[in-house]
């Protein structure tokens, strides 16, 4: 069929567009637009400050996280203890601080692993195509046809506890959903001409998939991978909670949940701040990620 | 006003704001169209044509756009008067449009007849579904597609045959006036042919005046008595088609077809008009044209322009022209 | 001297669920150094397609590609990096063709990376902003990105990338329909004058025929993955011979309103190319078409240069 005349030539788009002294790029574009979302600033803050308190807060605490005292057990928030002791007097403000860093470490190279590895596989099928796509669309398909949560936990007990192995349990279940958001706006763009552009001038399939594909693809996946985080937060503290991932005496959130369920109604506190700080961290990243994207969707499709 | 004229339009003003900035779309455009004629508005991408044919319609997006100023008489009428309620009559009733684009101007889910029959079905309420249907097959044979065809789905169809759906359907209802936006842009030259020639004998035997919309100068002169040029959203030149043809005035018409490929002059090097158009939101002072324009002097960089009448009914919005009248060019 | 593209029976099929496309059938020519052969046709009739196979762009199905001699048909490794540099393509798109995330810089200098023809960045920036002059592009839109350009600057960013790499021969895919009029003639100007400069070899693919008439020395025209006739270009518009060509050429509007061509109207729609029966494809629209037409027509040599391939042209007159 006949290319019809786009708007091509439409001064309105230069219009709409120019008016800027310096241009600008479309990340900045992006991070303008972000910063006038309250809220995803909001989220920011927080996250930071957390990532903060979290490294820096137990150099100033009086108490050590792992620091027992069974002569102060259980005790209820007070001055000396903000947020109470659990069962062997270990001051929780502490250890709620100290937690932060696993939730965070967690979260973030949870994310960061799945998003990798989406990226490579979902590049590769994206380009390959043909018959080597059908075929690893249906891997896909069964693999996230595992529940999440299920297939953490057996690769978690194969691989046994640990900070790296629990980060490929967390990080595994995802990458299917990054591969298929890869591979939709891989095969849009694929009748892009610029892509014929870059074959002509004898551009080599790497620097295809890498320069060409990946920047214009990327944006959804961005905004998935950042939803992501929130969940594998979630994700971890359930594999502590089941008594697999990140073990006591280490003060993970989850871990902390799980030792404290036995009294929690008694001593509620004992898994009253946990709790409220997993909800707290999940609902900052996920804030932040409803404004990221936002600020990328629409109104950058001009 | 002209009295004669069927569909008028007075001066009219559309602005669109986006982004704290405003875009001046049309500024000031006036254009008559008489009874079974065809009017031919030309312009290039942006300079407002589109924007002209939805006002008359009323189908402007708002916001952003907005009609600051103007009106438009139908049979009398003044449509920027008329209430919404009266305006769904109007639309595919009197008033039809075919748009630019045959590809997206058809609902993929529904059958084109069906398509056909709903225009039928909402303007005229006394029919049966049956007479409906009976009456979009008669439809489809008028533009040449066999009535079989009724139960067939947009993607079943090429471009042209497309084209011809959309434009059967525009006039289902037999409308007085066709607003026809580059109705024949997205198609092969052949196919084009076709579908002029078609619009064109469905047009002489119900007596629909057209306003054709479009940039191509050769449809132009093909299909229309009546040219109006359109640029920076105001009309520069208007007059008869021997008029615009054999006479052009203003230097953007002249420039316009100085710029052409021609088939029957042997050129060495085109002459294209240099610069480009003006960004809508930021318009020159005084002329709009006059930054690209060879013959610009100090007094085309202020004020307004006067409309030249230079022969009878061959108007031109240019300083170049007011001593014309007087010598009676 | 050998011409810089000689094609000969190119063939491009593509399998499709129908079952066979063929897209491009058997088309054959020559382009001679510094000349402009203009490619013209309607939806469907294989110009792109042909032109994309002969810069490698597409693998052919059967037929030869030479290149100033050299068979490049099936080239592959260094062989085919050689030859993708001598072989260049504007495209139609202005916007398509460029990576919204590449500033105009980075677009042209590209090709000057992946080649390594220039040593140190310093030297690729000259010759990106050397490139820029010659297109004619304002140094302030070095970082410009392509959605704060309109259509005409954007193409000559991709007019630029072309050249970057000093080809032979440029495929020209309708590189100024998408453009307004008034830019049109901008850009076509700067085609011919850097042809001019440069010696390029040009392909220029359209539907266009006033522009092709204007910027080819010989024409071919296309039906349905036929060659159907070539000619040089006045000839063509002079004494058209296929009845396809005459229609076509009666079908463009005329600005001309006291000398209009009478317009021969063809019946029917295109027919696809896909499965098609042998013999010449325009005959079921063809209002001169007998049953010698069923057979497979060959491409013959009516006059001097002017070749066609209609086995009715003498009876038809």
């Amino acid at each position: 069929m006949r290319k019809f005349r786009k708007a091509a030539n439409n001064s309105y788009m230069a219009a709409m567009n120019s008016g800027h002294e310096r241009s600008q790029s479309l990340f900045s574009q992006v991070a303008g637009r972000l910063k006038e979302n309250r809220g995803a600033m909001a989220g920011l803050i927080i996250i930071i400050l957390i990532l903060i308190a979290s490294f820096l807060g137990p150099l100033f605490c009086t108490y050590g996280y792992n620091e027992m005292n069974m002569s102060q057990r259980f005790m209820a928030p007070c001055l000396k203890h903000l947020f109470g002791t659990d069962g062997y007097g270990r001051d929780i403000f502490v250890r709620i601080l100290y937690g932060g860093r696993y939730s965070l470490l967690l979260g973030l190279s949870g994310a960061l692993v799945s998003l990798l590895l989406g990226i490579v596989l979902g590049l590769v099928d994206g380009y390959i195509g043909g018959a080597f796509d059908t075929v690893f669309m249906r891997i896909m398909d069964i693999w996230s046809a595992i529940p999440g949560t299920l297939l953490s936990i057996i690769i978690s007990t194969v691989l046994g506890s640990g900070f790296g192995n629990t980060i490929i349990a967390l990080a595994i279940g995802s990458v299917p959903l990054t591969v298929r958001l890869l591979r939709g706006q891989i095969l849009s763009v694929r009748k892009e001409e610029y892509l014929e552009a870059a074959a002509s001038i004898n551009a080599s399939a790497t620097r295809i998939m890498f320069k060409h594909i990946l920047p214009n693809v990327i944006s959804p996946v961005i905004v998935s991978t950042t939803m992501n985080v929130g969940a594998i937060i979630t994700a971890a503290a359930a594999l502590s909670y089941l008594g697999l991932g990140i073990q006591p005496p280490n003060p993970e959130w989850g871990a902390m949940l799980s030792a404290g369920k036995t009294y929690a109604t008694i001593y509620p506190w004992l898994v009253l701040f946990p709790g409220c700080a997993i909800a707290i961290i999940v609902l900052c990243v996920n804030l932040f990620g409803d404004g990221l994207r936002d600020a990328i969707d629409p109104k950058m499709k001009n | 006003m002209n009295e004669k004229a069927f569909l008028s339009i007075n001066n009219l003003t559309v602005e669109y704001t986006s982004n704290k900035k405003v875009i001046h779309a049309v500024n000031g455009v006036s254009l008559h169209l008489n009874h079974g004629e065809t009017l031919g508005l030309v312009g290039e991408t942006g300079a407002g044509k589109t924007t002209i044919a939805k006002s008359i319609l009323r189908i402007l997006p708002n916001p952003p756009a907005r009609i600051k100023g103007g009106e438009i008489f139908l049979g009398g009428e003044d449509l920027m008067k008329k209430a919404e309620k009266e305006m769904l009559d109007i639309r595919g009733n009197k008033i039809a449009m075919i748009f630019q684009d045959p590809m997206t101007a058809l609902n993929p889910l529904l059958t084109v007849g069906e398509q056909i029959a709903e225009v039928i079905s909402i303007h005229e309420k006394n029919l049966t579904k049956d007479q409906a249907e009976k009456k979009a097959m008669e439809m489809l044979e008028m533009v040449g597609i066999t009535a079989e065809r009724y139960i067939e789905f947009p993607f079943q169809f090429s471009g042209g045959m497309k084209q011809r759906v959309v434009i059967a359907m525009a006039l289902a209802c037999n409308p007085q006036i066709l607003l026809a936006d580059e109705p024949t842009t997205a198609l092969d030259v052949t196919i084009q042919a076709q579908v002029l020639q078609m619009i064109k004998k469905l047009q002489e035997k119900n007596g629909t005046a057209m306003l054709l919309i479009t940039h191509d100068l050769g449809v132009v002169a093909e299909t229309c008595e009546n040219v109006a040029v359109i640029y920076a959203g105001e009309i520069i030149e208007s007059g008869t088609r021997e008029d615009l043809f054999d006479h052009p005035t203003h230097p953007y018409t002249c420039g316009l077809f100085d710029s052409l490929p021609k088939l029957t002059v042997e050129t060495k090097r085109l002459s294209p008009i240099s610069g480009m158009t003006p960004d809508p939101s930021d318009l020159p002072k005084g002329c709009k044209f006059h930054p690209r324009c060879k013959y610009a002097t100090e007094t085309c960089t202020a004020g307004e322009v006067p409309n030249v009448e230079v022969t009878p009914g061959h108007f031109c919005q240019c300083w170049k022209c007011v001593g014309y009248e007087q010598e009676g060019k | 001297m050998n011409p810089v593209i000689e094609i000969k029976d190119l063939k491009k099929h593509f399998n499709v669920a129908a079952g066979k496309n063929h897209a491009v059938d058997g088309v054959s020519f020559k382009i001679q150094k510094g000349r402009t052969m203009g490619v013209v046709g309607e939806s469907g009739c294989g110009k792109s397609t042909l032109g994309r196979t002969i810069i490698r762009l597409l693998e052919p199905t059967s037929g030869q590609i030479l290149l100033g001699g050299e068979d490049v048909t099936f080239a592959k490794g260094k062989a085919l990096i050689h030859a993708r540099e001598k072989m260049q393509i504007i495209f139609q798109d202005p916007y398509s063709s460029l990576n919204p995330r590449f500033t105009v810089e980075d677009t042209i200098a590209e090709p000057l990376q992946i080649s390594k023809k220039y040593g140190s960045k310093k030297e690729i920036t000259d010759a990106v902003m050397e490139l820029f002059h010659r297109v004619g592009i304002d140094d302030r839109f070095r970082s410009a990105y392509p959605h704060e350009m309109d259509g005409g600057r954007r193409q000559r960013v991709g007019i630029a990338r072309a050249i970057a790499l000093n080809p032979e021969f440029v495929m020209c895919d309708e590189p100024v329909s998408a453009l307004d009029v008034s830019i049109q003639a901008q850009v076509i100007n700067l085609l011919m004058d850097l042809q001019d400069e440069f010696g390029l070899t040009y392909m220029f693919v359209t539907h266009d025929l006033s522009v092709v008439k204007h910027i080819s020395d010989d024409i071919s025209v296309m039906y349905l993955g036929q060659l159907i006739e070539t000619s040089p270009a006045n000839e063509l518009f002079r004494m058209p011979l296929h009845p396809y060509t005459k229609a076509l050429l009666s079908a463009i509007p005329s600005i001309d309103i006291h000398n209009g061509m009478k317009q021969i109207m063809l019946k029917g729609e295109l027919t696809s190319a896909i499965n098609p029966h042998p013999g010449c494809r325009f005959a079921p629209r063809c209002p001169y078409a007998k049953e010698e037409c069923h057979q497979p027509q060959k491409l013959y040599e009516a006059e001097k240069d002017h070749f066609v391939a209609c086995c009715r042209i003498k009876e038809i007159g």
